[in-house]
């Protein structure tokens, strides 16, 4: 963390990275969609339609560990003042949005075929849907606010508070009588899911969570570049250097 | 007197000071559920199924309309610093204002629901249902949406800001209030334990929201 | 029409939905980076022209 730090090394580190990442994210979900697509069988009760599982979990899981890196982030912010922190949590939150509307998606085509509805309101369907109400909150406070300092903090204080509905989110199956499917994979007892049907599922999991390591990175370069930009143009705007527009493009 | 004491006695006498709004919470509670049933149309049974949801969605609405001025006339004043500057720490001092706040705007929603609940058709056990679910409720949404008027506090656009911060954390206080009273309407076995998480949700929202709401006042410093 | 084959369009909704997501998000990340990164050479080099220049 601390070798990391100094912006300029982070993202010379993150650029050298890149190509790997996103290799590997490629190769994963080429084996992914085959073993999800092809290389699995169908399911004895559900058919086909087990397959949408491989799609759905992944970004379900992505949605939840999202806004888990962004609630670190938000302590980097507030407790250890981490300079990178602040970019780590702006890049992660239109990511994490996705991933949640793509869960929310999935799962409603999933849930018609499975319940006969496009839409039940259980607790984890709520409390989902309420993670992606509050991933466009954080957006819009984001953007609503000029300053980044201030922006940071207030984001910050606005995703911890948040975080109190992803162990809701996660616990939801167990607590209330819902129609999801309870807790199968990460269990106890060992995962209730066939192997033939595991294989698929990890492969498609990691293969995502690469994904969304790869635009992450990628994204906290963008921001770190437009701090920087926001910089310099604040620092035009003050010395009057001819041939850069000030009021209007000095935001 | 104590510096919690003082505060709350300002934040009351301010709030009910000619050109600070008193009562349009209200009239907006009490407008938003007239208005209701020309949506729903004039079916009394749907009506009296409903009734406390609509007093519930009424009374947030209220709630979180009139939320924005809860840091906002200090912030612009200057007095905001002088909250820093206290004795009081600044989670109670939340807390206060939050209280007086709540006295001023969502007590009487409590008080006058009854009567909406025969506009609403509602039976006598659901209003009182809705009534006790209102009090022990709407102190939590307000303290909720403390966190949103401090994160929003001196932003041109925080009016619709807040009430979008803020809708998810109350999530919870609605669905059990509205299940209790739900509950209530029906055979009544239901009400104790919805009741109970209730107001257990409540009682944390009472005391770790003031905590998160000091925290984005702090963060709001420049 | 079996029961499968039914089912066969939700499950292609749904992968197509996954694509158009997986998509949408390399496209605007990239895009974006590109944008700015092209911005921030600009400015760079503007300030690196006139910079120190008096007006």
């Amino acid at each position: 963390m601390i070798a990391l730090a100094n912006p300029a090394r982070f993202a010379a580190l993150a650029r050298r990275l890149s190509p790997w990442l996103i290799g590997a994210t490629a190769v994963l979900f080429a084996a992914g969609l085959w073993f999800a697509l092809v290389a699995s069988p169908a399911d004895y009760q559900q058919g086909e339609t087990v397959r949408i599982m491989y799609v759905h979990v992944p970004a379900a899981w992505l949605s939840l560990m999202a806004w888990t890196l962004m609630s670190l982030a938000s302590l980097g912010v507030l407790v250890w003042r981490h300079p990178l922190a602040d970019v780590a949590a702006e890049a992660a939150a239109p990511l994490g949005a996705a991933f949640t509307f793509l869960a929310l998606v999935t799962g409603s085509l999933w849930g018609k075929p499975m319940w006969g509805a496009w839409w039940v309101w259980d607790a984890r369907l709520t409390s989902e849907l309420v993670l992606f109400l509050m991933y466009l909150g954080v957006i819009a406070l984001r953007g609503a606010l000029d300053e980044p300092a201030r922006a940071s903090r207030l984001v910050a204080v606005l995703t911890l508070v948040g975080f109190v509905n992803i162990p809701i989110v996660k616990f939801s199956v167990d607590w209330w009588n819902t129609l999801h499917q309870g807790e199968s994979v990460f269990r106890m007892g060992g995962s209730t899911i066939d192997s033939s049907m595991l294989i698929p599922l990890f492969l498609c999991a990691v293969a995502f969570t690469l994904l969304f390591f790869t635009l992450w990175l990628v994204g906290m370069r963008t921001a770190l570049i437009q701090r920087r930009l926001r910089g310099l143009r604040l620092r035009a705007a003050a010395e009057g250097a001819p041939g850069v527009s000030t009021a209007i493009e000095a935001t | 007197m104590t510096p919690f004491l003082a505060l709350l006695r300002r934040d009351l006498r301010l709030a009910v000071r000619a050109g600070s709004g008193f009562g349009l919470s209200l009239l907006f509670f009490v407008s938003v559920v007239v208005v209701t049933p020309f949506a729903l149309g004039p079916d009394l049974a749907l009506l009296g199924r409903i009734g406390p949801a609509i007093l519930w969605l009424a009374a947030l609405l209220a709630t979180l309309i009139g939320l924005d001025r809860l840091f906002q006339a200090d912030y612009d004043d200057g007095a905001l610093d002088l909250l820093f500057a206290m004795r009081l720490p600044l989670p109670l001092a939340v807390f206060a204002k939050a209280l007086a706040h709540w006295l001023v705007t969502g007590l009487p929603l409590v008080v006058v629901s009854p009567v909406l609940g025969l506009l609403v058709n509602a039976n006598p056990q659901a209003m009182a249902a809705t009534a006790l679910t209102l009090l022990v409720g709407t102190p939590a949404l307000t303290m909720l949406g403390a966190i949103g008027a401090a994160l929003t506090v001196g932003l041109r656009r925080g009016g619709l800001l807040l009430p979008v911060l803020v809708l998810p954390l109350a999530v919870p206080v609605l669905i059990f209030a509205v299940g209790a009273t739900e509950a209530m309407a029906g055979d009544g076995s239901g009400f104790a334990p919805a009741f109970m998480l209730l107001v257990g949700i409540v009682l944390a929202s009472l005391v770790l929201a003031p905590v998160a709401a000091a925290a984005a006042l702090r963060a709001a410093q420049t | 029409m079996s029961l499968s084959a039914t089912h066969l369009g939700f499950v292609l909704a749904a992968y197509g939905a996954a694509a158009a997501v997986v998509l949408a998000l390399v496209l605007w990340t990239a895009l974006r980076h590109r944008a700015e990164a092209r911005a921030l050479a600009a400015m760079e080099k503007r300030l690196g022209r006139g910079g120190e220049a008096p007006r």
